[in-house]
């Protein structure tokens, strides 16, 4: 079991058999007067890989961070700019230029209510975030609008995270049985596109309902999913909670 | 005339009332918090940091809103009220979410007593369940005096015969101990009979805030990395 951390825990900055820390992520910060300390501002599990250190912290509320993938909902378009609701305190709002391939005279055919899949630019704490869809060389590379017929629903951010880890098998095991689109969002929000949609709404509940399951499990829990989907008999053990 | 002032030691013996919480199962709320404490039942959700309207937006810090409500009416909120939003204030890095609100609601299920205290209690794990940057923890104890006796937790009849109840919001951090951020009191007393209650109720803290960690502990310690 790995040990938690609460706000107000120290910690020390420097760890044995570690590389010397260089970044402090998010949760921690620094002590004033104790340079070789740290205060645990967020509650989790602490990380150390690589001279970084952070707090696993499990929310449900985005904030807006640089660099961040995110999926938006047009919500209005103003002259030049579209407002983007990512689920943050303020309304994003992105350039109709971001787009790729954009200009003044061909300019991206968004509507009230699109999704977009778009990367959060400029992030702080006193501005609106500003998002764009082009990397630096004006390339999308997978962002823009979001097709339609998909489904979109909105889970806590630790499930994105643990969704986009290299280490998790989820979707890879999902991924064996039923053949389907998706897109994560850093800000909790989830894009799926199945064939049919019996199958969109069992990988929704495949995702939704993997949220606590530690992933030793997940291979017998994917399996059990698909078993019910499918229709075959799966055998009820007496640990599975229903 | 000699005065005699309670013994905290003859009262060691006293417990709180049992404690149980259940986090995050308000699916709308970003976080949530499900408490019993003895027969006293709170459900507090909290949203946010989000969005505020101008006329409220602070611009160099968070707005705190908190709404608590009774299942009869609304007598007795404000006080409630007040006591939540400093226990809040102190303990939540508001100069981090500056122009965005918190919005702390509290509904009262149950009542048996210490309703403060449960509702300081209850606001904390959200918090906690939140994931919002905090300096600290904090809890809330209530202690009554009867005939010179102090009652730690005191059940309704307790408090409706009490000649006066003491609400603390003590808060922890381990940078320093632990420390009474807010308090408030119902009825006559002697200083000397608060120094007590207060001296009890901070030794009763310890076992609220152990109580958390194990609460987080069941919750944030599930294995989904490797």
């Amino acid at each position: 079991m790995a040990e938690i951390h609460l706000p107000g825990d120290i910690v020390f900055l420097s760890i044995p058999g570690e590389k010397r820390t260089e970044i402090i992520g998010c949760g921690l910060e620094r002590i004033i007067n104790n340079p070789d300390q740290l205060l645990v501002v967020q509650p989790g599990v602490r990380r150390v890989s690589h001279g970084k250190q952070w707090m696993a912290v499990h929310s449900r509320r985005y904030v807006p961070q640089k660099g961040d993938r995110v999926i938006g909902i047009v919500t209005s378009t103003h002259g030049e700019t579209f407002k983007i609701d990512i689920g943050a305190a303020d309304i994003a709002f992105i350039s109709f230029l971001s787009f790729e391939g954009a200009t003044r005279r061909n300019r991206p055919n968004l509507k009230v209510g699109d999704l977009i899949y778009a990367s959060v630019a400029n992030a702080t704490k006193h501005l609106e975030p500003e998002l764009t869809c082009v990397d630096s060389e004006g390339r999308a590379r997978g962002m823009g609008s979001l097709p339609s017929g998909g489904f979109m629903f909105r889970t806590s951010l630790n499930l994105v995270r643990r969704i986009l880890s290299p280490t998790s098998r989820l979707l890879s095991l999902i991924g064996k049985d039923i053949k389907f689109e998706i897109t994560s969002g850093i800000n909790g929000r989830i894009w799926i596109k199945g064939i049919n949609v019996v199958e969109m709404i069992a990988v929704y509940r495949i995702i939704k309902d993997s949220e606590f399951i530690p992933e030793p499990d997940i291979p017998a829990f994917v399996n059990k999913q698909i078993s019910h989907l499918y229709g075959f008999p799966v055998v009820d053990d007496n640990d599975n909670d229903e | 005339m000699e005065v005699c002032s309670p013994e905290v030691s003859s009262y060691s013996h006293q417990k709180l009332r049992s404690l149980r919480a259940q986090l995050s199962f308000l699916p709308r709320a970003d976080g949530s918090c499900a408490l019993e404490q003895g027969n006293t039942v709170i459900w507090c959700g909290i949203n946010g940091p989000g969005n505020v309207s101008s006329s409220k937006r602070l611009s160099d810090r968070l707005v705190i809103e908190v709404l608590y409500k009774q299942p009869h009416g609304l007598t007795d909120s404000v006080k409630i009220n007040r006591l939540l939003n400093t226990a809040l204030k102190y303990t939540i890095d508001h100069v981090h979410y500056p122009r965005v609100a918190l919005n702390v609601t509290l509904q009262l299920l149950q009542k048996d007593g210490c309703e403060a205290a449960a509702a300081l209690n209850a606001a904390c794990l959200a918090a906690l369940d939140l994931g919002i940057i905090m300096n600290g923890m904090f809890c809330g104890i209530t202690i009554a005096v009867s005939q010179g006796n102090l009652i730690l937790d005191p059940v309704f009849a307790q408090c409706s015969s009490a000649d006066t109840i003491y609400t603390f919001a003590f808060h922890s951090n381990e940078n320093e101990s632990t420390r009474m951020i807010a308090c408030d009191t119902d009825g006559i007393f002697d200083y000397s009979t608060f120094e007590a209650a207060r001296a009890l109720a901070k030794q009763a803290s310890a076992d609220v805030f152990i109580f958390y960690r194990e609460i987080l502990q069941r919750k944030l310690s599930v294995n989904i990395w490797k």
